[in-house]
């Protein structure tokens, strides 16, 4: 952990993001650096205001780490969760930023939960989602890997890239689907727990699979309805306000009416490959 | 007789509604509807998706004779059972709070 400025100023997936604290107080753990302020016409969309509350340092609740939600009045959110509390007022008008205020633990882990859900409901209305998958590029593509906590995400990811000349990893937990100029693209999130990853990198997205480990490999492409309920299981979504469940509902729809989408089952070798169609 | 009267006055005064904090997409024929309060993903069979179509996309909700000849029709089953079907799915519709139940 580093002490930092008072004001952080980074970019996901080209959404930029304003964070503030006191001096000293914001701790760094993200690769956020590595993303600077995009300057668009958009300013600021995620206005992030963090207040360290050393008492909020404690052990985690059940069900940690998601927050619990409720909607506040008007088109505020209040998340809370065991190190971190805090009111999200979603935009009145398309100009306006997302404005968020926590009070959190002086932990990278409680600011950056905070920053992701916020961002989870800032880049829907920009036509964009948070993915929990890996993804890799290859050929020119990303190809995208969904699948819950344990369902071999990372393992693939790394297995590619260290087992195929011209495969590149581009993430490993949390990935960004953007619908940009006519096609998806994913971009690379500079968020914590992704070393070694391109964060800020962007690619267009080839394929989109669900992971299922099996003892031999295998890929069956999914209709729309199947695809769409798979990938909703996989978006990270604080989807309290109806207009924000609406929104999340739509891009889910067009990216898997757009992307190839098929389950993966595979077991762990790079014979994955060939099933993927990435050799 | 006036209970019963009354029970049946009130039964068939009942329409169902969207539930104004839901959203909700029908892909390929099944309904996906999120109940925003609960962050929970719901996902319709095609009986369900057929109700909450005809309740989503009235002004005035729909009731349960509504549902019963809607069924009826797009499924070619017999109003007995239709009936059975669209009071059931109804009931978990509402506990769900994917519909609301007025009148």
């Amino acid at each position: 952990m580093h002490a930092s400025p008072a004001e952080i100023g980074f970019s996901i997936a080209g959404v930029d993001v304003l964070l503030r604290g006191s001096p000293g107080a914001i701790p760094l753990g993200g690769f956020y650096a590595a993303c600077p302020l995009q300057g668009r016409d958009l300013g600021v969309v995620i206005d992030f205001r963090f207040d360290s509350e050393m008492t909020r340092d404690r052990e985690p609740w059940p069900g940690h780490p998601a927050f619990s939600q409720r909607l506040a009045c008007g088109d505020a959110v209040e998340l809370r969760r065991f190190d971190a509390e805090g009111l999200v007022r979603l935009p009145g008008t398309r100009g306006e930023p997302l404005r968020a205020r926590f009070r959190a633990a002086p932990k990278v882990h409680a600011v950056e939960a905070a920053v992701r859900a916020c961002a989870s409901m800032a880049l829907p209305p920009r036509g964009a989602l948070i993915l929990h998958a890996s993804a890799v590029e290859a050929g020119g593509g990303a190809h995208i890997f969904a699948g819950v906590s344990g369902a071999g995400k990372s393992t693939l990811a790394h297995m590619l890239e260290s087992g195929l000349p011209g495969c590149r990893r581009l993430s490993d937990e949390l990935t960004v689907a953007a619908a940009q100029g006519g096609r998806w693209m994913l971009h690379v999130p500079p968020f914590i727990g992704g070393e070694g990853l391109p964060h800020g990198a962007e690619s267009p997205i080839a394929t989109l699979q669900f992971l299922e480990k099996a003892p031999i490999h295998e890929r069956r492409a999914l209709g729309a309805a199947a695809a769409t309920q798979q990938l909703l299981r996989h978006i990270l979504a604080y989807a309290s306000h109806p207009e924000t469940a609406g929104q999340i509902l739509d891009l889910a729809c067009a990216l898997t009416g757009e992307v190839p989408c098929s389950v993966l089952a595979f077991r762990r070798d790079l014979g994955v490959a060939n099933v993927i169609g990435i050799t | 007789m006036i209970e019963e009267t009354f029970g049946r006055t009130s039964h068939m005064a009942t329409r169902y509604r969207k539930n104004p904090q839901t959203a909700g997409r029908i892909v390929d024929g099944l309904a996906f509807v999120v109940t925003p309060g609960q962050n929970k993903l719901h996902t319709l069979n095609a009986s369900g998706t057929l109700l909450w179509r005809l309740a989503r996309d009235a002004d005035e909700g729909v009731s349960l004779d509504e549902a019963v000849s809607a069924l009826v029709e797009a499924f070619e089953v017999d109003e007995e059972t239709a009936r059975r079907d669209a009071e059931h799915c109804f009931r978990d519709l509402v506990e769900r709070e994917i519909l609301v139940a007025e009148g």
